[in-house]
């Protein structure tokens, strides 16, 4: 590995690890565990009061306001056709429409608000969780988990797939056997993984694991066995051994193929993260939705939904960048 | 027919005036210049067929009741190759002449006779015996230009200081200076070629294996990089062996042409060519080679 691909991986690391810290402390920081390792606040859920719709945000001022925000961005666009890609534009004023019109017709009265929470509503409910710091406990415990069993899908799935793709035994033997739980579905395996591990982390972990390691592994697979000869050949007439065809040939070339393994694994994590959520666990974005939905608070759940999609978002274009900057030479 | 024939007659002039080895496979020399020797080496392959699917293989299988087709690739080749010398193996295509490279190379085992390099047995791929390959795709496309170069001493323990010297003097001598940080990607087929050069030789190799490393290219490229190859051979005085199906190409580079025949494969004729470098691909006494050359690869 060269220098600059270290750096960056570390870096990553770090950056993640400031990440978690931080939403520790806005959550409210020690006080989030008690002894068991239970989440305390989770119990505290603010449903004092319901809203009403309009009560804190007014629905005439949002849909104005994203009307004025959407012209804003086309008179900018006009402006200054250089610097602003047309991509951009067009995605977010497609957004901007979607939004002015959900809350229309709920505005309007065709739906009611209970069935279809309007975004004034929803970033009021999202507003109040974080002011009470009862999203963050959510968050944290949420990414907590899902990066635990990443890492361990990583940690685990590179090294055997670079076994089963060099050594001919260990594939027959070990081949046949995850292609059988291969094709199970992660989820079908919680009410063992709750059986087993009992409620909390360690089930979810499971799951997670379970769902991003086979991505991670079978490409792995693909691209060890991808490499080709003639950059065997020219390392070992350079001098290579066979450690430096492992660590020189073979790991640089398959890079990107186990990379988009880390990607479309990390994508199947998070599906399994928010499925093991509703579920296995007392704390999380997953839970928190079933709890709302027991409750019949939907925005809560709307709003749960959101974070997620945001934070999947924010995960997908980590990982994309690092990608970029690591495979520069292809 | 007649004009074959007439150039036959012209030609039997200068084939006397030409130094070449009269029946190759009659005798070994054993002194200090030889850099490698290729004793009797054969090559045969065991040709399977099993309804649709074919399996190559070196060895006979003791329990097939198939009977497999056998295929000789070589033989009774042998050849010894001085130090400094340019030898160019010519032959048509299928006439082993790949395989003995790549026998030398240590890729692959002769089944019959031995070859040696400085008086020991080849065994496996070392990087006293550098290959080029064919195809410019055998640059490591994750590395820099100067990383590609470097990695050869890197892997021999050659301290930095030491590579970093080897690695510019290699560059300047592949004339790609300025492109020491860029990808591989970003450059053409005969700028890869050449970092495929510099990459062996970079190593101070006792031989320089290449297999048809300018086929793949065009033909105003290859003619520039035969140039190099020559500047590059005149200036660090390395023993050269290439495999070429391109007769002018054999005649312009070597100076020992050995001519191999279709399967099996086996050393049709030895050409010595002494024409001084840099040879002039018009001049009358190019062309007489060239011919001699190409009457011998069509019989």
């Amino acid at each position: 590995m060269e220098l600059r691909t270290k750096i960056a991986v570390v870096a990553i690391v770090m950056a993640l690890g400031l990440l978690t810290v931080a939403l520790d402390r806005a959550s409210g920081g020690e006080q989030v565990y008690d002894q068991k390792g239970g989440p305390v606040d989770t119990w505290n859920r603010p449903m004092e009061k319901e809203f009403k719709v309009g009560e804190v945000h007014n629905p005439l001022h949002f849909m104005i306001g994203m009307a004025i925000a959407v012209a804003i961005l086309h008179l900018l666009k006009s402006q200054f056709p250089k610097v602003i890609p047309i991509v951009l534009v067009r995605a977010l004023t497609s957004v901007g429409v979607l939004l002015i019109a959900w809350e229309l017709i709920v505005y309007m009265h065709f739906v009611r608000s209970v069935l279809l929470p309007p975004p004034t509503t929803v970033i009021a409910k999202l507003q109040g969780h974080w002011a009470k710091h009862y999203l963050q406990i959510h968050i944290i415990a949420s990414i907590q988990r899902l990066f635990i069993a990443f890492f361990l899908a990583i940690l685990t799935g590179i090294p055997l797939g670079f076994l089963i793709a060099n050594f001919r035994r260990v594939s027959d033997y070990i081949d046949p056997l995850l292609n059988l739980i291969r094709v199970i579905p992660p989820p079908a395996w919680l009410p063992f993984a709750i059986l087993w591990f009992g409620i909390g982390n360690p089930p979810a972990i499971y799951i997670i694991w379970l769902g991003s390691f086979f991505p991670i592994l079978l490409n792995t697979i693909r691209g060890i066995r991808n490499t080709q000869q003639i950059h065997v050949e020219s390392i070992l007439t350079l001098g290579g051994k066979r450690m430096d065809v492992y660590r020189r040939v073979m790991l640089p070339s398959a890079f990107p193929t186990i990379f988009t393994g880390i990607r479309i694994g990390f994508g199947i994590g998070w599906v399994c993260l928010v499925t093991a959520e509703l579920v296995a666990v007392d704390a999380g974005l997953g839970w928190m939705i079933e709890d709302a939905r027991n409750l019949l608070d939907t925005p809560t759940v709307l709003g749960g939904m959101v974070v997620i999609c945001m934070l999947g978002i924010l995960f997908d274009t980590i990982l994309r960048k690092t990608e970029q900057m690591i495979v520069r030479w292809q | 027919m007649r004009t074959s024939i007439e150039e036959n007659r012209d030609l039997s002039a200068i084939k006397k005036n030409m130094e070449r080895s009269s029946t190759p496979g009659t005798k070994t020399i054993h002194n200090g210049r030889h850099v490698m020797e290729i004793e009797n080496v054969s090559k045969s392959f065991f040709v399977y067929t099993n309804g649709g699917e074919t399996v190559i293989t070196e060895k006979k299988r003791f329990f097939s009741r198939k009977k497999p087709c056998e295929l000789v690739a070589l033989k009774d080749v042998t050849l010894s190759i001085d130090h400094g010398e340019f030898v160019a193996f010519l032959g048509p295509s299928g006439c082993g002449k790949s395989t003995l490279l790549r026998i030398l190379a240590g890729f692959e085992s002769p089944s019959n006779g031995m070859a040696k390099c400085k008086g020991a047995c080849i065994q496996g791929p070392h990087p006293q015996r550098a290959m080029v390959f064919q195809s410019e795709r055998a640059v490591f496309p994750w590395l820099t230009v100067e990383s590609n170069i470097s990695l050869g001493p890197r892997l021999q323990g050659v301290d930095s200081e030491q590579r970093k010297e080897r690695v510019a003097k290699t560059i300047n001598l592949i004339q790609l200076t300025g492109f020491e940080k860029s990808y591989p990607r970003t450059l053409s087929g005969g700028m890869l070629q050449r970092v495929a050069v510099g990459r062996a030789i970079v190593n101070h190799p006792e031989v320089l294996l290449m297999d048809e490393p300018f086929g793949a290219l065009d033909a105003q490229t290859r003619n520039n990089l035969q140039d190099h190859l020559i500047r590059i051979w005149q200036s660090i005085e390395q023993t050269i062996v290439f495999v070429t199906h391109d007769i002018e190409e054999a005649a312009y580079l070597a100076n020992r042409v050995v001519v191999f025949s279709a399967r099996p494969g086996q050393i049709r004729e030895i050409v010595k060519i002494d024409l001084p470098h840099p040879r002039e691909r018009t001049s009358p006494e190019f062309l007489e080679f060239r011919n001699h050359l190409a009457d011998l690869i069509r019989h």
